[in-house]
């Protein structure tokens, strides 16, 4: 049977970095 | 709750930041799984420093070749040697300094130096030397000449040695003229030996002559019959001789000339030339030839005196430095582990039942790294920059704006 088999790139800094501003909008959105 | 535009505005941040740690705590815990290799060790921490011990000695003398840097085009010049001697490529492509005129017909000097800056363009993108090899001039160290009437049908014109103290490359030009006239007719013929007995038992030397024997009008000026020698196949022999022979056909008062030239390379100085014989050949004999000149020049050329090469005498390439070299680059994104989940097949038997989920998807996540900057020695880690951009955009975000 068919499956989907996919392989994706993954950067700590670049998730932290988006957590990070993403962190920062959500606090800003509580001010 | 209330779907509007703030709502949207605070919910998705959430759900992103959620699928993100859902993300990063999947792969952190499949990379707890794996166990470390306990046989490895740590290694040493090695300072990006350059030891100024570790530079190769360049010398202090950056001076441009005169027959121009060597290796030009066939790498990419590392930084060190373009900060010393990047001053030396600047002749290669000179600028047209001709000012364009709106002129239908190009401009030659403007065509010059177009054609200039193509052939130092192909130069330097095919690999050459970068400018034209100079021949030295010639210096004339021995000249013989001699006029006298040929009274003999075997004449030795000439035959001598060149000095022993001449052993650098030697040309050796010879030119007979002799002229005549001739009367009674037609079909002589002109023979013309010319022997070389320099070079004896000296494999390396060589003797490329070559004689021409020419028959001009000397009314018009125009030439009329033409025979060569050439001797250049008979390399590697301590003697080359030749001889031929070209039918004049001579008029009534017409003039006729016969040159003969030739020369001798050589890297000794033994050389010896013989016109041996030239010889004429009718019925009648000429009754007159007016007179014959004969001229002998030997050059030779001066060896240039070698170059000390310094370090701007061929380029050193990038990469070829034997250290490494201060400047700007990228090392490109790094590559990490590599960490798979599957997502079913799943089996499930509740009371009895089974439920069966198919094998879905087979997914991977492989870390991969900014990579680092390499600025004059000096390495910067992209994904602290990365990281650090972010905590400064979002102290900005918060409290300034």
């Amino acid at each position: 049977m068919a499956y989907i088999d996919f392989t994706a790139y993954f950067s700590w800094s670049l998730a932290g970095g988006m957590a990070i501003v993403l962190l920062a909008l959500f606090i800003k959105s509580w001010l | 709750m209330k779907i509007n535009k703030k709502t949207i505005g605070f919910l998705l941040p959430i759900i992103i930041i959620c699928s993100d740690l859902l993300f990063n705590v999947g792969v952190i815990f499949a990379q707890t799984q794996t166990p470390e290799p306990t046989s490895t060790p740590v290694p040493a921490y090695i300072p990006d420093v350059l030891d100024p011990e570790d530079l190769p000695d360049i010398g202090s003398d950056f001076t441009c070749p005169s027959g121009g840097v060597s290796g030009v085009g066939e790498c990419e010049p590392a930084s060190l040697w373009l900060l010393k001697c990047g001053h030396c490529l600047d002749n290669l492509a000179p600028v047209p300094t001709a000012v364009g005129t709106p002129s239908p017909t190009p401009d030659p000097a403007w065509e010059d130096s177009y054609m200039l800056f193509h052939e130092t363009l192909s130069k330097w993108l095919l690999g050459g030397s970068g400018s034209p090899v100079t021949e030295p001039e010639p210096e004339t160290i021995y000249s013989y000449e001699s006029t006298e009437d040929p009274q003999d049908e075997y004449m030795w014109v000439w035959n001598d040695s060149l000095p022993d103290s001449y052993t650098t490359t030697v040309y050796y030009d010879f030119k007979l003229d002799v002229e005549g006239y001739g009367y009674y007719g037609s079909n002589r013929v002109v023979r013309l030996y010319v022997k070389n007995t320099g070079l004896v038992d000296d494999q390396y030397g060589y003797g490329n002559g070559y004689a021409e024997i020419n028959v001009y009008d000397n009314s018009t000026g125009t030439l009329s019959e033409s025979w060569e020698l050439d001797y250049s196949e008979q390399e590697y022999i301590d003697l080359w001789y030749a001889e031929g022979s070209i039918p004049i056909e001579i008029d009534e008062q017409l003039a006729f000339e016969v040159i003969a030239y030739g020369y001798n390379q050589a890297s000794l100085a033994d050389i010896q030339i013989v016109v041996q014989r030239l010889q004429f050949f009718g019925d009648p004999d000429w009754e007159e030839i007016a007179s014959m000149h004969y001229e002998n020049n030997v050059y030779y050329y001066s060896e240039e005196e070698e170059e000390e090469e310094n370090y701007c005498s061929s380029v050193v390439c990038e990469g070829d430095t034997g250290y490494e070299e201060y400047g700007f680059g990228y090392d490109g994104i790094t590559y990490g582990a590599i960490t798979c989940f599957d997502i079913g097949p799943v089996n499930w038997t509740v009371l009895g039942v089974g439920f069966t989920i198919p094998w879905i998807a087979h997914l991977c996540l492989q870390q991969i790294g900014m990579g680092d900057l390499n600025a004059l020695g000096v390495n910067i880690d992209l994904n602290i920059i990365l990281l650090t951009m972010s905590v400064a955009w979002a102290f900005y975000y918060i409290f300034v704006t």
